[in-house]
């Protein structure tokens, strides 16, 4: 069981740093809370004590969302099932309703936010390869004096390893902005036991657009996930893809591409193969909801890897 | 044991009582608000039968400390049949034999009633995908989903009302003819009034 002699919630950013300074060494931000709760209990961590929980998931400031110019601003503790219920996002983000509806479960969607599940940093994170894919920079900020610094980090940098990233102990993960792509096919493959509550074994993001006439890639981003420490963009298939003519032999050279990525402790067999289908779906599912004619994909090939 | 003032509405009524600090919202409902229809199940988050609307939206209040609640309005399931009759959905779910064990049953009551509220024509499919956080041991997940479509057609007006009463039982013959189970409406509403 999680206790703690005090929950603060935090009005506001100066506040929760205000708390942070008192309490430092004794604290810890909660944003969702749907990571703590389950890992404080028997078989994980046990019972856990934690002196002062800061919940920073009611400052405005990281609640808001706004899409402009290009660009999407997100809250850090903007729920994940805002992607699937917010129309702006849905439009913006072609790959986030399909990795949401992967994500969890409706109820605990409604608690767990983007910026915690960045921030967990856990080689398996549903909401990383697609944000990865849409060129997502993150927001973090820190104390100085009585002024409040700012530094932004592509997410490419921001994570070190399994459950590590480059946020120092003081700081918060406030926004993460990313590419508005409005227009583009997205996909997001994941393999579990079932559909709900499953971490993933692999998964793979995909955003796919196409040339006038619907026959060849233009831009391409793709990211994986769960096969290695850390997720991953995929830089070589997507320049291999570029111009390329939306066709079966495209589709499989560049999923074989990448099968050296897999490095889990478990189950490289599988990932590999795993890997190597969810490429090709993915890349197949984004090109059609990016307007690619059906018949430019051989179905055996789809069938293949279904 | 460290306090934290704690107000908010619940079922429609204004509460004002104080909360330990680390409690969940699961813990203070069942606890400190005496509403036990909110059952604990795997306390992880996987099962969701703790389920409750928090501002309308569903939670699994097994992942909400309770200070997140304060200042909310909490709709527990006991809040879907406060005027001393069940819900349609709930008539449904007695109908169709779905209480079965009633651990997870009030979970699956409250999402099936997220699903009914954001979509009233909600399709079959979209119904198993809205209840996948929720997890019943029996299995008998065919009644459920049977339940919740039978209530969405009764909603619509697609089928009459009178599909939710219990079948005809003719010559007094009980064997061969689906009974309702008599300890149903306690089960999907979480309360004892005998007039359930």
């Amino acid at each position: 069981m999680l206790t703690c002699d005090n929950y603060l919630t935090a009005a506001t950013l100066d506040e929760a740093f205000d708390a942070m300074a008192s309490h430092a060494g004794r604290c810890r931000l909660v944003a969702g809370a749907t990571d703590i709760l389950p890992w404080a209990r028997e078989g994980r961590a046990g019972d856990v004590h934690i002196p002062v929980l800061i919940d920073i998931a009611s400052i405005p400031e990281l609640t808001e969302v706004r899409v402009e110019a290009g660009r999407v601003h997100m809250g850090a503790a903007t729920p994940l099932q805002r992607f699937l219920d917010t129309p702006a996002l849905h439009d913006a983000l072609p790959c986030m309703a399909h990795c949401a509806v992967w994500f969890a479960d409706d109820q605990i969607r409604e608690s767990a936010t983007l910026g915690g599940n960045l921030v967990n940093a856990s080689p398996a994170a549903d909401a990383t390869p697609p944000m990865i894919a849409h060129g997502a920079t993150l927001e973090l900020a820190s104390k100085r004096g009585e002024t409040i610094a700012r530094r932004r980090i592509p997410i490419a940098q921001f994570f070190t390893g399994p459950g590590k990233t480059q946020m120092r102990e003081d700081e918060i993960l406030v926004g993460i902005e990313c590419d508005a792509l409005p227009g583009y096919g997205g996909s997001f493959q994941k393999v579990g036991h079932r559909r709900s509550l499953v971490i993933s074994v692999a998964c793979v993001a995909a955003l796919v657009s196409l040339d006038a006439s619907k026959r060849y890639f233009d831009d391409i981003r793709l990211s994986i996930g769960g096969v290695g420490p850390i997720p991953l963009r995929l830089a070589d298939v997507e320049a291999l893809l570029r111009g390329a003519p939306v066709d079966t032999q495209t589709i499989d050279q560049a999923a074989s591409m990448s099968m050296h990525l897999v490095q889990s402790r478990t189950r490289q067999v599988y990932r590999r193969e795993v890997l190597r289908g969810f490429i090709a779906r993915a890349l197949i599912e984004a090109a059609r909801e990016a307007g690619a004619e059906v018949e430019a994909i051989s179905e055996e090939l789809e069938a293949s890897y279904a | 044991m460290p306090e934290l003032q704690f107000e908010a509405t619940v079922n429609g009524r204004r509460v004002r009582k104080p909360a330990s600090t680390h409690q969940r919202l699961l813990d203070y409902i069942r606890d400190n608000l005496n509403l036990t229809g909110t059952k604990e199940g795997c306390g992880a988050g996987e099962c969701g039968t703790c389920s409750v609307f928090i501002d309308g939206k569903l939670f699994k209040s097994c992942l909400v400390p309770v200070a997140k609640a304060n200042g909310k309005a909490i709709e527990t399931v006991e809040g879907l049949s406060q005027s001393g009759e069940l819900s349609v959905l709930q008539k449904a779910f007695h109908k169709t034999g779905a209480s079965q064990c009633g651990y997870c049953i009030p979970g699956m009551v409250m999402a099936a009633t997220a699903a009914l509220r954001s979509n009233a024509r909600v399709g079959d499919e979209e119904i198993k995908e809205r209840l996948g956080g929720n997890i019943c041991r029996c299995t008998g997940y065919q009644k459920i989903v049977e339940a919740v479509s039978l209530a969405r057609d009764v909603l619509n007006g697609k089928t009459p009302a009178n599909a939710l009463a219990e079948d005809e039982n003719a010559d007094g013959q009980f064997i061969g003819t689906n009974v309702r189970r008599i300890d149903a409406p306690s089960k999907v509403s979480g309360r004892h009034e005998r007039n359930l």
